[in-house]
């Protein structure tokens, strides 16, 4: 074909380049900010200098305020960080996936298989001699619920021949099944235990304890530490299985390496802070609409979206309704839903 | 040489899509695989990139069979060009192209990767569309581009020879283009045969693969049922006998090559 000049793809790679590092700049003191605002309100404020301070090591002025710092507030804001991070790279790599800026690993089973082993702990837990008097134990089943659930689905979709289109409808099934056990144990639970599973299915950053977070932390880190080294392989997976085949990927294997740092990851968030919805969908989006969709730059700009967002909505869960406090999961809904209509209205012509 | 030896698909229903299908990709050459629809070419076409395994016989690339190559080590030697990819994310071209740098480990951003790149954005006439989002651009243009992801699998610069011999696999290359397009798509396959590829090419254009290609390969219901120069393989009995249609070939009077004139189209 005609030769021409050859001109460097994007003369202007640099200056772009500049612009996305200053992006994930402001996005990394964004969620700066929201944590010292996390740490800093509620019932006893604590004002930033004085947070600093304690953070780098000096004595509390003030040992009320070094309880509430270190007891209350910094595990619940680096469980906010974890999860909303966690979330949100998991479902922009299962976005990547399956080539659907809508699918969230909620689709494997996750969350709902999740909700069935808390919720089955708390109602049938007494019944079989189980006791909430072991912290770990309620996080531990719902973490065994959201693996047993993804492990099914995927057993079942490799069975019915292992395309996409298995995986999801394996999922719908399983969500489906497992949400119907939820509903029976919430039809047989005595009111107490309602309390106790209404705050856990609309999610809530209070209830993990902060030895809880420890043993969780591995599990956390699994999507945020395992998923950026794909990226590249992501990126490949946009343009199709065969695509990626072709590029040399192996794409079974990519798969399930995907959906079990995520399941890994969302379990865990799911055990320690139940069913947080929206954060896995609207972080990406928002980073997809700002840097575009290349997965180098979209998994760390959506892991601080999510964080940030994360933050944001456990202020608003503390502060809308002090001295109670709101379930965090009512309140993505509430800014989720809206915000997802205004953009759907206004930025389709937006690079996501 | 990338070789298909008695490659056999065959549905569970006991159809076979290909039957004992035969054929060799030779360096240097540029080979057209013609037939009616459904015939089975994207299907032999498949199981030479490795994507399907056969169900009878083996795809093999100097005597290794894919199925044993390394993902990577394959996809530095065979780049394929899908029928149709739909790509519904705002990926820039350039960064379109770089993807198919992912064998090589590098991108279109520096180094060799960024030379590649802005080489294939050129050869395909996008060179300016670096920047443009992918998902703007017109039908053809966006087939350009994935043929340029190709180019740029390749890895060649030009002037450039490879040392060992890499396969460029063209599903309807021409499918969505313009007619100068279409003839600089295929004048570029033909260049690129020249610097040693191997080169196949699936086409509907009877005129454009007996005029460009050095070999023509027929296909009818799986079966592989010609294979030769254009000017001995395609004639009146085969296109009557595989398409079902009364044609001439005939020289083309003004600028060399062929033209296939129907005498009548029937309509069934
Ligand atoms: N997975 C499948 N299941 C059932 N039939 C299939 C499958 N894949 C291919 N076929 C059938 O095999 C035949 C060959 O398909 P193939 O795509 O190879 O044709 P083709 O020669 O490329 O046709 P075209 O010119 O239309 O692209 C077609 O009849 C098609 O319907
Ligand atoms: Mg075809």
């Amino acid at each position: 074909m005609t030769v021409g000049t050859v001109a460097a793809p994007g003369q202007d790679v640099s200056a772009r380049r500049r612009l996305r590092g200053l992006v994930l700049g402001l996005l990394g003191l964004a969620v700066g900010g929201a944590a010292i605002a996390g740490l800093g309100l509620g019932p006893v404020p604590i004002p930033p200098g004085e947070i600093l301070a304690m953070l780098f090591g000096q004595a509390p002025a003030d040992p009320t305020h070094g309880a509430v710092l270190f007891a209350i507030r910094l595990p619940r804001v680096i469980l906010g960080i974890l999860v909303g991070a966690g979330l949100a790279v998991a479902g922009a790599a299962f976005q990547g996936l399956f080539r659907n800026p809508l699918a969230d690993p909620g689709i494997i089973g996750v969350s709902s298989g999740g909700t069935l082993g808390a919720v089955g702990f708390i109602v049938l837990g007494p019944a079989l001699g189980l006791d909430f008097a072991g912290i770990h134990a309620l996080p531990l089943a719902a973490f065994a619920g959201a693996l047993g659930a993804t492990l099914l689905v995927a057993r079942i979709a490799a069975l019915a021949g292992g395309s996409t289109a298995a995986l999801l409808l394996a999922g719908i099934a399983i969500a489906a099944l497992a949400a119907a056990g939820t509903g029976l144990l919430v039809f047989v639970g005595d009111d107490q235990q309602l309390r106790a599973l209404v705050f856990w299915t609309m999610g809530s950053l209070s209830a993990a304890p902060i030895d809880g977070i420890l043993w969780g932390l591995p599990a956390l880190l699994a999507p945020l530490v395992a998923l950026p080294w794909l990226a590249r392989a992501l990126d490949a997976m946009l343009l199709g299985e065969r695509e990626a085949h072709h590029l040399g990927l192996d794409v079974v294997r990519l798969k399930r390496i995907v959906v079990v740092a995520t399941s890994i990851g969302v379990g865990a968030a799911v055990a320690l802070a139940g069913v947080i919805g929206f954060i896995g969908l609207m972080a990406p989006h928002l980073a997809r609409l700002a840097l575009g969709p290349g997965h180098r730059l979209l998994l760390p700009a959506a892991a601080l979206i999510g964080a940030f967002l994360m933050l944001l909505a456990d202020i608003t869960a503390r502060l809308a309704v002090a001295p109670a406090e709101l379930p965090v999961g009512i309140v993505t809904g509430c800014i989720g839903g809206p915000f997802f209509l205004w953009l759907l209205v206004h930025r389709r012509a937006g690079r996501a | 040489m990338l070789a298909a030896r008695e490659l056999s698909l065959i549905l569970p229903s006991g159809r076979r899509i290909l039957d004992r299908a035969s054929l060799s990709v030779a360096p240097g050459q540029l080979t057209a695989v013609i037939g009616p629809n459904g015939a089975g070419k994207s299907s032999l076409l498949r199981l030479l990139a490795g994507e399907a395994r056969p169900a009878e016989g083996r795809a093999d690339l100097d005597e290794t069979p894919l199925a044993r190559l390394r993902g990577r080590e394959r996809a530095r030697r065979i780049a394929v060009l899908p029928q149709s990819t739909h790509l519904d994310f705002a990926f820039r071209v350039s960064e379109v192209v770089g993807l198919g740098r992912l064998p090589h480990g590098d991108d279109e951003t520096r180094g060799r990767g960024r030379a590649v790149v802005a080489a294939a954005l050129a050869q395909v006439d996008l060179a300016d569309y670096g920047d443009r989002l992918y998902t703007t651009l017109s039908g053809g243009e966006q087939q350009r581009v994935q043929l340029a992801r190709c180019l740029a699998q390749l890895d060649l610069l030009a002037g450039e020879r490879p040392d060992r011999a890499r396969y460029l696999l063209l599903d309807e290359p021409t499918a969505s283009l313009d007619p100068a397009h279409q003839l600089a798509v295929m004048t570029l396959a033909r260049d690129l045969s020249r610097r040693g590829l191997g080169v196949l090419a699936v086409l509907h254009d009877l005129g454009l693969a007996a005029s460009v290609c050095d070999r023509l390969v027929v296909m009818a219901g799986g079966r592989i049922v010609a294979d030769g120069p254009p000017g001995a393989t395609l004639d009146r009995g085969l296109i009557a006998a595989v398409y079902g249609i009364d044609a001439e070939v005939i020289a083309n009077p003004v600028g060399g090559g062929v033209l296939i004139a129907p005498r009548a189209a029937r309509c069934p």
